[in-house]
């Protein structure tokens, strides 16, 4: 694969079954990582195989890294990332800006089993060393809150990224609840629980006359104020209509809102999904791919599976798994990518899709 | 293949996992496991029955809790030779006094250092 022109944009969407990433150009030479996954072939994360595969200078080409929110299928790796991305600014939702937070992403500092809480501790821990150098704090994600602007100069169009979420109702009740997973003393050291997806950070890129909306794992199911209803009620947020959209929280009914196809999105929008294959309900459910097929044919998928056979082991190993475990099944797969492009010169902004590893186009039966 | 000797018996270690459980309904629970025997194996998913459990662990198994699930033979002094399966659950060390307020001077420093303030003491 060849790194875009810089008259071209991209975005590119990973995952391994569980877990996602996404990589986009904002033309210029300009790049964004939003969340982080881990490639499973490399051991590397998804973003930084990707860049280093075409030759981008991920120390300085990389502006903007984004960590929507802090579960373990969006942070893996992320740590490497910010440390890779020297000159992004890293950027996290301000549900996250409060003591609470710091105290219990200090938790990552001893043997939690909590991979987003360690990766969150290793990026304070970052963030700390470079505020020590230089003006390089977080920027905290907010409803209609513009997190970064390039000007246009040449056939490289004016970029933006807006975040759209947390609203302010989402964040005030994503503090209590952060406050109230502090560990109390004598608690035994269980993973943290990771509670519900009020602080993620969805969020519009635009470029031109190009833009995405990438749903992050928002939900529609909170309440007015919050998630999705709060997005679509903001008369402040930029009012364009997307072209793409990264499907929120895995295609789950419960981040599906209708006024995010009417309101935000143009017709037949390009929909890029990952799966989520651990828990009792993996995601996509057949029925949550039928429904999104009903409101676009593109609809592409970092893998069709939602499950894998589990690795397989000696005989007697396997004999006594059987006859120990009521199911068993494998929860990661090979890395799936889907890259979308277009010239930011075409005025028709033709887009072009190609596949990777076990990324599918997924059609109505 | 490691071996472990005691005065009855001897145990060949076939594989062992460190398992976190993610979800317990009211007979069965499930759990991510990863391969302590070989790391390179990816995470698989497995859900158990309670009922393997002894009665005096039951009360450790709570969503996040940790355990070791380990797949051997055991052979006896006679000669014996049976497979086994172990699920154990880790009794986890607590949080102390002392730790929490480790965390909560972490967080005043990354606090100071983010412009968030002084931090809060952990709940308790």
């Amino acid at each position: 694969v060849q790194a875009p022109r810089a008259d071209e944009f991209e975005i590119s969407i990973f995952g391994p079954g569980r877990g996602e990433c996404i990589v986009a150009h904002l033309g210029g030479g300009d790049w964004v990582i939003v969340d982080s996954c881990i490639d499973r072939e490399s051991g590397r994360p998804a973003a930084i195989r990707y860049l280093s595969d075409i030759a981008v200078d991920i120390a300085h080409s990389v502006k903007l890294f984004i960590v929507t929110h802090w579960h373990d299928d969006h942070m893996r790796g992320a740590s490497k990332v910010l440390e890779e991305a020297e000159a992004a600014l890293f950027v996290c939702s301000d549900a996250l800006r409060s003591k609470e937070f710091l105290t219990l992403a200090s938790c990552g500092s001893g043997t939690t089993p909590s991979y987003g809480v360690k990766e969150f501790y290793a990026i304070l821990e970052t963030l700390k060393s470079r505020l020590l150098v230089r003006e390089a704090g977080p920027n905290w994600a907010l409803h209609d809150k513009r997190i970064f602007q390039r000007h246009g100069l040449g056939t490289v169009p004016l970029a933006e990224v807006w975040s759209l979420s947390p609203s302010s109702a989402g964040v005030t009740l994503a503090k209590k609840e952060i406050a109230e997973l502090l560990p109390p003393e004598l608690a035994p050291k269980t993973a943290i629980h990771q509670s519900a997806n009020d602080v993620a950070v969805a969020l519009l890129v635009q470029v031109g006359a190009m833009a995405a909306v990438l749903g992050s794992d928002l939900q529609a199911d909170t309440g007015p104020n919050r998630g999705w209803q709060a997005v679509l009620a903001s008369p402040n947020r930029p009012q364009v209509k997307a072209r793409v959209l990264k499907v929120p929280h895995h295609g789950s009914k419960n981040a599906d809102h209708p006024g995010v196809w009417q309101q935000m999105l143009e017709p037949s929008p390009f929909a890029l999904l990952t799966p989520f294959s651990s828990g009792i309900s993996p995601l996509p459910t057949e029925t949550d791919r039928q429904r999104l097929l009903g409101r676009t044919p593109n609809l592409f998928c970092t893998a069709r599976a939602t499950s894998w056979a589990p690795p397989r082991r000696s005989q007697a190993v396997e004999r006594t798994m059987k006859e120990v475990a009521i199911k068993r099944r494998g929860i990661s797969g090979p890395m799936g990518q889907v890259t979308l492009r277009c010239n930011l010169d075409d005025p028709t902004n033709t887009i072009s899709v190609r596949l990777f590893g076990t990324a599918v186009h997924l059609e109505a039966a | 293949m490691p071996v472990v000797s005691s005065p009855d018996y001897r145990f060949q270690l076939l594989q062992q996992w460190e398992g976190r459980v993610s979800n317990i309904s009211d007979a069965e629970f499930t759990a991510v496991l990863r391969d302590l025997t070989d790391p390179s194996k990816p995470d698989e998913e497995a859900t158990f029955s309670l009922e393997e459990i002894p009665e005096q662990d039951k009360g450790l198994v709570v969503t996040g809790a940790i355990f070791y699930w380990v797949i051997g033979y055991r052979m006896s002094a006679s000669g014996q030779k049976t497979r086994s399966s172990d699920l154990r659950f880790r009794r986890l060390p607590v949080w102390t006094r002392a730790e929490i307020k480790r965390l909560a001077k972490r967080a005043e420093e990354f606090g100071e250092v983010l412009g968030i303030g002084r931090s809060a003491s952990a709940a308790g």
